[in-house]
């Protein structure tokens, strides 16, 4: 036995819990008969609306009631739908503070254009049971437990849950034309948000819209076929640029950000949508002509 | 003088197994030596699983995995970082096994291993840019990454394994007697093997 060792290990024991002791107590609630009470989640609702069937309107409402006796901060909340590479964010709660023994309120209002969601409807693989999984990402991050200046819980996750839309006609037909370098996608959705949108912008009269951008167009063709709804999707540029370039240069010249006109009205992206607004044109090029 | 009396008088001598701690020892630094080479391979391919798999969700393409992760090899990347920063861990665990308890060379070890853990860390977090991003560790449960902060989990390692070097000078102090001791035993058992 070795008594110069377990008096050395004593004092680094003591040394850590001296640092940390103060650390831990400040950020662990006391008094605490029930879990619910530390963090709660009131009235939390979230609408959305669409006043002309071309925008989007998201609005979040809700409360945190926090039992916690330290600040909870560099909150984030983000939702945003598509895939890694294509995603387009739909909510962004950045930054909040939670704070201590209070309530904290959580306002959110964004409006996107409708078309930007409706290109959806040009991407992805249907699976062979006949579904186009749109994926919709909630992430979430926070940091908590100050000590010496850093968070000891410092974290952020994303979750995935996947939005089936029906597709009877099993796939997406994608034709192209190399004379305007013209790429159009057709697909018929049954069930789902696809059908949602298709629906909203239908019965605001919208049913064959056609945006543009210098000498690019995007058009969103809504047909009934039988009793589905069929969204045809198309992009076009010149003869030697595709849309999804000539919407870069506009996009590089114009602060980041994408503007498209349809009827005399302006329709603009925010930077970073308007970024993947163009990785989705790109990634609609990219596909193989099957029609 | 008889057989019996030799044979006696060689067992008080020889060291008991808590003595050989106390003395250098060539044939424990071999050991060591051996044991550190099993546990950093066993580190590397530790760290090959647990990349691949954090990255994949699953093993069945591990070796076409790993050439997917060029980044992470690189000097500066994580992967990188680890098997490096592990090498100085092992070589000072081994080379220290031969000093024994109570003596300055097995102090110095102690204190340059626990400095060299506090170097290992941080040169981990550095390589994970202050954030461990781990994508998809949970497919099934649709968790599509994990981002950790690894800022104060850094400083609070630091802290414990430089306070840990407080072990190995307590660890001198109290053994200097017995090392003496067992020094001096070891000494007159030589002699007497000498004498036969």
């Amino acid at each position: 036995m070795n008594s110069g060792k377990l008096i050395a290990q004593i004092a680094v024991l003591a040394i850590i819990v001296y640092c940390c002791y103060g650390a831990f107590v400040s950020a662990v609630p006391s008094n605490v008969s029930d879990l619910g009470e530390v963090f709660q989640v009131e009235d939390m609702n979230m609408n959305t609306s669409s006043s002309d069937g071309l925008t989007f309107d998201l609005d979040f409402q809700g409360k945190v009631k926090s039992g916690l006796p330290q600040d909870v901060e560099g909150v984030c909340l983000q939702i945003a739908i598509g895939e890694k590479d294509t995603r387009m964010v739909l909510a962004d709660i950045s930054n909040l503070t939670i704070k201590a023994n209070a309530t904290t309120d959580i306002v959110f209002h964004k409006s996107i254009p409708v078309f930007a969601l409706m290109s959806y409807a040009a991407l992805g693989e249907v699976s062979d049971d006949g579904k186009l999984n749109i994926p919709m990402c909630t992430t979430v991050a926070f940091k908590y437990l100050k000590w010496q200046g850093e968070y000891l819980i410092d974290m952020g996750f994303t979750i995935r849950s996947d939005m089936p839309v029906d597709v009877p006609g099993g796939e997406i037909k994608v034709h192209k034309e190399a004379a305007n370098n013209l790429v159009k996608t057709d697909i018929v959705v049954d069930k789902g948000v696809l059908d949602d949108f298709a629906t909203g912008m239908n019965s605001s009269g919208v049913d064959n819209m056609v945006l543009t951008c210098g000498d690019a167009e995007f058009g969103i063709d809504l047909q009934k076929v039988g009793d589905k709804m069929g969204i045809s999707i198309s992009a076009s540029g010149t003869s030697d640029k595709t849309a999804a370039d000539i919407m870069q240069e506009y996009m590089d010249a114009n602060g980041g950000k994408l503007t498209l006109t349809y009827g005399g009205n302006d329709y603009t992206l925010d930077e970073d949508n308007s970024a993947t607004f163009i990785d989705i044109l790109n990634a609609m090029y990219g596909k193989e002509a099957n029609a | 003088m008889s057989d019996e009396y030799i044979m006696a008088k060689r067992d008080m001598l020889e060291l008991t197994k808590e003595e050989w701690k106390l003395v250098n020892s060539k044939k424990r630094m071999v050991g060591a030596i051996i044991w550190g080479i099993l546990e950093y391979i066993l580190i590397i391919v530790l760290v090959f699983v647990v990349s691949v798999y954090s990255q994949k969700g699953n093993l069945d393409t591990i070796l076409e995995d790993l050439q997917g992760l060029t980044e992470w090899f690189r000097p500066g990347g994580m992967i990188f970082n680890a098997i490096i920063g592990f090498l100085p861990i092992i070589i000072l665990g081994s080379i220290g096994a031969y000093f024994g308890s109570g003596t300055y060379g097995k102090m110095l070890f102690g204190i340059a291993r626990c400095i060299a853990f506090v170097i290992f860390i941080n040169l981990l977090v550095n390589g994970a840019t202050t954030s461990l991003e781990v994508p998809s560790v949970f497919q099934q449960m649709n968790l599509e990454n994990l981002t950790i902060g690894m800022e104060g989990l850094r400083k609070f390692l630091t802290l414990i394994f430089l306070t840990s070097i407080l072990i190995p000078i307590g660890e001198f102090c109290g053994a200097r007697k017995p090392h003496k001791r067992a020094v001096e035993k070891l000494e007159a058992f030589k002699a007497s093997k000498v004498s036969e």
